[in-house]
């Protein structure tokens, strides 16, 4: 998944950067409000981390620009817990609201709801034919068997999966899977492809030539 | 209502009754004796009168040159009584009119009225209407001639009597008396009609008086359930005020801009607080987030020292602000009382200045100094903690390569000390606010250049304890100057 944080204390922005990208995210990093707005707009992320207090454009400014362009679901962090706040941060469009500070497993495991939801699955496991898809643990059996994916695979077989029996556009798989500093090499996606069809069988991954790539079952 | 006591209205009622009461006693008593004396008044007139005819009978005249007796002297009976004695029959003398005596008598005992007369020997020459027992003779000693002495006798169980007594000039004692039972009981009639009418007064002006107390208090009734909606933590509950003109009035007035401050206090404090959660909760969610990341797996050393480093500054910057919290804390409270003595601000300004010199060579900023003595009685440590404040602010937003410049001086005998930089400077509507704990302009609350948001509050807090004034002024040039104006009396003697 590709995950946009905003926050103004870079220390923190480092640390959740960090963090996610171990999950296996791709994550691309803002420090103040237009520059997040700005991102957010331009990308089509599975989710925004946004904190509310930031310089040049505050978090709720951003939300609600952000809501006229785009639905992307917004998590929204701050240190203010007042309720009026977050019923403001709710109503403008967010969410789901963490107030800090908060545990890194939460704030994972939210994000990871945030993007189920969006993609209209409500469980964290997905079924495509022998193949099951725990998202909590980020594993993968066949038959029953566990399957041992890199971070990328694991990422992109995810992406296909919450979005089974639709084709996804290259365009949009390297949109979710590598963040912004990376180079995208136009056959990265095709290694990491073939890869997983190598471990699942050639028939996992359907391509459609000149769309995309479709898990079918 | 509460029943009893300890209510001013049950109070003001118990009083206000008990006055009543006593004014209406002391009137009632007052018009009864009046009654009484006047009453008695003309009984002795009528009494009097009586005493003429039997002097006439007796052949005494009322007096030389027909001269009537004065009004009577009061006296008391014994006086003239001293000590009962055997007493003779009358002789009767021949040379009195007995015929109008007896039918004079006989009309006045049909009306209980009575007379004897005392021969100056002390014999009674003549008794009617009174007791089987002869009174003796009174004591005339202290009697003057035809001057009537007159008294009145109460026995107990009996209707009073009145008596009127006198000598006539050849040294016979004349008394007649007469029974004041209908006086008595007309009096007493009189009485009970007072006491009636007072006792319906008395009710009228208890439940008049209870009234007028009740809706006098009635604002203060108010006052209590404002002030206990208050206190129930209704803050913005305000008592309505409708007669301003009154005292109540005005002290709901008094009230409610109390109530206000109070609000007002209290909110700055709420927000003061939830700011002072803020600021801390985001250090903790640094070191909470990079210790968890760190234990996710394992690092290498350089990782774990990035942690660490991360988790150390994080930590600085509570401790920072702990400490800037507590002097607030501890100067709102006044637990830290100002050491003045006699300084100059130029000299405190020269040594935050040096203390200063490296951090503005490190950021390529030149430090100049325009110093003249600036005497004053100030708290040095204080006007310091000010003065590196401004610096450090003033570091903090002029661009590299630019001038910082303090200076001190004296103007209309009021020592001040400033700091110029060449910053962005301060938009007119953030000045108002600026002093406001945790208050930071929108764009400098980058976390990189800005602190928390204390220091000038800080800075302003140590003004007040002075008397002092910071002012905020546009340089010349761009940037801004703080000034530091102690008041005119703080101004050293020196100077």
């Amino acid at each position: 998944m590709r995950i946009l944080i905003v926050e103004d204390e870079p220390d923190l922005l480092r640390t959740l950067a960090q963090a996610l990208r171990e999950e296996g995210h791709a994550v691309d990093e803002a420090e103040d409000g237009e520059e997040g707005l700005f991102k957010a707009v331009e990308t089509d992320y599975d989710a925004v981390v946004l904190d509310l207090m930031l310089p040049v454009m505050d978090g709720f400014e951003v939300l609600r620009r952000l809501r006229e362009k785009r639905a992307t679901p917004v998590l929204v962090l701050t240190a203010r817990g007042r309720v009026s706040d977050r019923v403001r941060g709710l109503d403008l469009g967010a969410d789901d609201y963490l107030p800090k500070p908060f545990d890194l497993r939460e704030l994972c495991a939210r994000l990871r709801a945030l993007c189920r939801r969006s993609a209209g699955e409500t469980r964290s496991e997905i079924v495509l034919g022998q193949v099951r898809l725990d998202m909590r643990s980020r594993t993968l059996t066949r038959d029953g068997e566990p399957v041992t994916l890199t971070a990328r695979e694991y990422a992109l077989v995810e992406h296909l999966g919450l979005h089974h029996g639709k084709v996804v556009t290259r365009t949009e798989l390297y949109e979710h899977l590598f963040d912004e500093n990376e180079s995208s090499l136009s056959n990265l996606l095709d290694v990491h492809v073939s890869n997983i069809r190598k471990k699942l069988g050639h028939d996992f991954i359907t391509t459609r030539r000149g769309h995309g790539y479709c898990i079918e079952a | 209502m509460r029943l009893f006591p300890r209510s001013i209205r049950w109070r003001l009622h118990l009083w206000h009754g008990l006055l009543l009461a006593v004014v209406l006693c002391g009137f009632g008593w007052t018009v009864h004796r009046l009654e009484w004396t006047n009453e008695l008044r003309r009984v002795d007139a009528e009494l009097q009168q009586r005493m003429n005819t039997l002097l006439g009978l007796l052949g005494r005249p009322p007096g030389p040159q027909g001269r009537p007796p004065g009004p009577p002297r009061a006296e008391t009976l014994e006086d003239f009584f001293p000590l009962p004695e055997d007493a003779r029959p009358p002789p009767p003398r021949q040379d009195r009119n007995f015929d109008a005596l007896s039918r004079w008598v006989k009309a006045g005992r049909q009306q209980r009225r009575w007379f004897i007369a005392w021969s100056r020997e002390g014999g009674i020459l003549v008794a009617e209407g009174v007791d089987k027992n002869p009174r003796s003779k009174p004591d005339t000693t202290r009697m003057e001639p035809l001057t009537p002495y007159g008294f009145t006798v109460r026995a107990a169980g009996e209707a009073p009597v009145r008596e009127l007594m006198a000598l006539t000039p050849p040294g016979d004692v004349v008394l007649v008396g007469r029974c004041l039972l209908t006086e008595a009981a007309a009096s007493r009639r009189s009485a009970l009609r007072f006491a009636g009418l007072g006792g319906l007064v008395w009710l009228l002006g208890v439940a008049g008086g209870g009234w007028l107390t009740t809706r006098a208090l009635r604002p203060i009734q108010t006052v209590t359930d404002t002030a206990a909606a208050i206190s129930a933590g209704h803050l913005d509950s305000r008592i309505n005020v409708e007669e301003t003109d009154t005292e109540l009035g005005r002290m709901a007035g008094v009230l409610n801009d109390t109530f206000s401050r109070l609000r007002q206090a209290f909110d700055q404090q709420a927000r003061f607080t939830a700011d002072a959660a803020h600021e801390l909760r985001t250090p903790v969610t640094v070191m909470l987030s990079q210790i968890q990341l760190a234990l996710n797996r394992e690092r290498s050393p350089q990782e774990y020292r990035g942690t660490l480093d991360t988790c150390q500054r994080a930590a600085e910057r509570m401790s920072g602000l702990i400490e800037s919290l507590l002097e607030l804390a501890q100067m709102d409270a006044g637990a830290d009382p100002l050491e003045v003595t006699e300084s100059d601000l130029a000299t405190v300004a020269a040594d935050c200045a040096a203390m200063m010199e490296s951090l503005a060579a490190e950021r390529g900023l030149v430090l100049e100094k325009q110093l003249s003595c600036a005497p004053c009685r100030v708290d040095e440590k204080r006007a310091a903690q000010v003065i590196t404040n401004f610096l450090s602010n003033a570091l903090r937003h002029t661009p590299s390569g630019g001038v910082v410049t303090v200076r001190a001086g004296v103007t209309d005998g009021r020592a001040w000390v400033s700091v110029a930089d060449q910053g962005p400077g301060i938009p007119m509507e953030h000045r108002a606010r600026l002093f406001d704990r945790f208050y930071r302009v929108e764009n400098s609350r980058n976390r990189g250049s800005g602190g928390a948001g204390l220091g000038l509050a800080i800075c302003k807090a140590i003004a007040d304890a002075h008397g002092a004034v910071i002012s905020i002024e546009d340089a010349e040039g761009g940037g801004s100057v703080f000034t530091f104006t102690m008041p005119s009396d703080c101004a050293s003697a020196a100077s």
